[in-house]
């Protein structure tokens, strides 16, 4: 019977993309907060901030646990982030607006994004080859 | 502005020397390690073996959170350490800003090496960020993108700190509580950070005056110019604003500012009256009541005109109790990221908003000093636009806004009735009209 090994992620990868989780919460609901004050305090602006940073409470929690589904959906997220920053900074090439890049704008929605990413992926190869492994090891023979 | 220029407003200049020095910390780790360590393949990327009496005090915390406190402390010494550099603040923050450094940079060697260092870095990051809220608080460091940029790696560190090991057995309560902790942190820094930000830009109308009994320094030549006057919204979170090249309006700018807040204020008599704006143009918006209604005139914004007194882009009204007051105007340029005219220099400052807009409910915000919108919106700037009141504002013609109490008084005493058919006209109905 031929062994296969899995090679383990570094450990703690999963430990900072949990962090990195709940920052993007706080900057959510803060970022709510602001359109809920600049809208005459309408509560209806905080409704899907808060669906989302629930929804990232629930895939950070998960993704500790190293759940696949949890990881994929953190993954798609940063991507959807660093869509939408390239996405503003086409827009802003319209004469009518113009987009803000300054540094922190930069760690939060391109370095954090990124980061989430390339953590989140050894841990995604890891689970896969884990899973691959059991399924060579349940072949009947 | 363009891009570079505008991300370049956002470091203040005597923070400069902070941001190189943790640009250049990856250059002094690697030499560092190169001359602690013996060069062998086994040795790179690797810690440093912990001495046998430290065993025991060792960390049980993973080896990539360990990596990671170690550089996010490593950062934070570089910028406190090299922050003297760039400006002096008396011996005492001198002495603050070093050993805060220096003990940064301790407590990253011990996260490096993988001794205790939890307990001694969770107060260090909860003092620093306290210290830098305060100080930014009163008035003694505006806050802009390096000091934010430090508070947020400081925030990560501290998470990281806090957080328990998730292979610990029976922590959830633990987690949950230090969890929320995180976000909590995270949410109250982000406030005092956008609180202080935009108190000092209200702190700036009393430099925009045009009457010198009223001026500020700004026309007074203060002494104490460079914490007064070098207020450029460099947190960039909802107001982006060019720096100044002189603080002091000459005595032609004063006349220049003067000249065109009479000018304004004449043209502006003609749409005292509501329903004269209205059938001029200008567009109530959604939400036509409050003290504070902008109308904008869609064929003045394209029109090509700068700073025309008989075409304002903006007319800003109180609008309450089926009564109306014109309270001022907003000339917005045409073309975002385009400079605009200074005819009265520092006193005729133009700001820019970066905003959310956002679709689900459709609305808009400012961009948190994070640089954060809410989900599924987009991040953009306006073009520059500067407000000129004709009301006897006690700040002055030129000034960011107005007190809410003051235009209330002014609006019960001056606000003229809102006539039925010209608010048919514009498709609204006033709250409570005659």
């Amino acid at each position: 019977m031929s062994v296969v090994t899995v090679p383990a992620p570094v450990r703690g990868g999963l430990h900072v993309v949990y962090v990195l989780t709940l920052m993007q919460v706080a900057f959510l609901v803060l970022a709510g907060l602001g359109e809920v004050v600049l809208m005459g305090g309408n509560p209806a602006y905080l409704l899907v901030p808060v669906v989302k940073a629930v929804l990232l409470i629930v895939f950070g929690t998960q993704a500790l646990r190293r759940r696949r589904w949890a990881l994929r959906a953190l993954v798609v997220l940063a991507w959807i982030t660093l869509v939408g920053f390239a996405l503003q900074a086409l827009i802003g090439l319209a004469p009518a607006v113009d987009f803000t890049v300054n540094l922190v704008g930069l760690m939060t929605n391109v370095g954090l994004p990124v980061a989430v990413i390339l953590l989140c992926r050894p841990e995604l190869r890891a689970i896969k080859q884990a899973r691959q492994a059991a399924a060579l090891g349940a072949v009947p023979r | 502005m363009n891009p570079i220029e505008t991300f370049t407003v956002g470091i203040a200049p005597m923070h400069v020397p902070a941001l190189v020095a943790a640009m250049l910390l990856p250059v002094v780790v690697l030499v560092v390690r190169r001359l602690r360590l013996p060069v062998s393949p086994d040795a790179v990327g690797a810690a440093p073996t912990v001495r046998p009496a430290e065993q025991s005090t060792v960390d049980a915390q993973p080896d990539l959170v360990r990596r990671w406190v170690a550089w996010l402390l490593g950062i934070a010494a570089a910028v406190h350490l090299a922050l003297p550099l760039g400006h002096y603040d008396g011996v005492l923050r001198t002495l603050g800003y070093v050993g805060s450094g220096a003990a940064y940079a301790w407590l990253a060697l011990r996260a490096y090496e993988g001794r205790r260092y939890r307990l001694g870095a969770s107060l260090l990051l909860v003092a620093t960020l306290i210290a830098y809220l305060v100080v930014s608080g009163m008035g003694g460091e505006e806050p802009d993108q390096v000091g934010i940029a430090t508070a947020l790696v400081e925030l990560l560190a501290l998470g990281l700190c806090l957080v328990p090991d998730p292979q610990a057995p029976r922590r959830r309560f633990a987690r949950f509580a230090v969890s929320a902790t995180t976000i909590l942190a995270t949410f109250v820094v982000g406030v005092a950070l956008w609180a202080g930000t935009i108190a000092a830009h209200a702190a700036t109308d009393a430099d925009v005056s045009t009457d010198p009994a009223q001026a500020g320094p700004a026309l007074a030549h203060s002494d104490d110019h460079e914490h007064v006057h070098d207020h450029a919204a460099r947190a960039q979170a909802g107001i982006i604003m060019r720096p100044q090249a002189d603080h002091h309006a000459t005595p032609e700018q004063v006349a220049a500012a003067r000249a065109l807040a009479e000018a304004t204020a004449a043209a502006m008599t003609r749409y005292t009256r509501l329903e004269d704006a209205i059938a001029a143009g200008y567009v109530l918006p959604a939400n036509a009541s409050g003290l504070d209604v902008h109308m904008d005139n869609p064929a003045f914004k394209r029109d090509g005109r700068v700073i025309d007194p008989q075409r304002p882009e903006t007319l800003v009204y109180a609008i309450e109790d089926g009564r109306a007051t014109l309270l001022g105007v907003v000339y917005v340029m045409e073309v975002a990221g385009v400079p605009a005219p200074q005819p009265g220099g520092p006193i005729t400052r133009w700001h820019a908003h970066n905003l959310c807009l956002t679709a689900l409910p459709p609305g808009f915000g400012i961009v948190s000093p994070f640089g954060s919108c809410p989900a599924l919106s987009l991040n953009l700037t306006t073009p520059e636009m500067m407000h000129v009141w004709i009301v006897d504002n006690p700040t002055g013609p030129f000034a960011e806004g107005l007190d809410p109490e003051w235009v209330r008084a002014y609006h019960a005493e001056h606000g003229l009735p809102i006539a039925g058919r010209a608010v048919r006209h514009s498709g609204r109905q006033p709250e409570s009209g005659p």
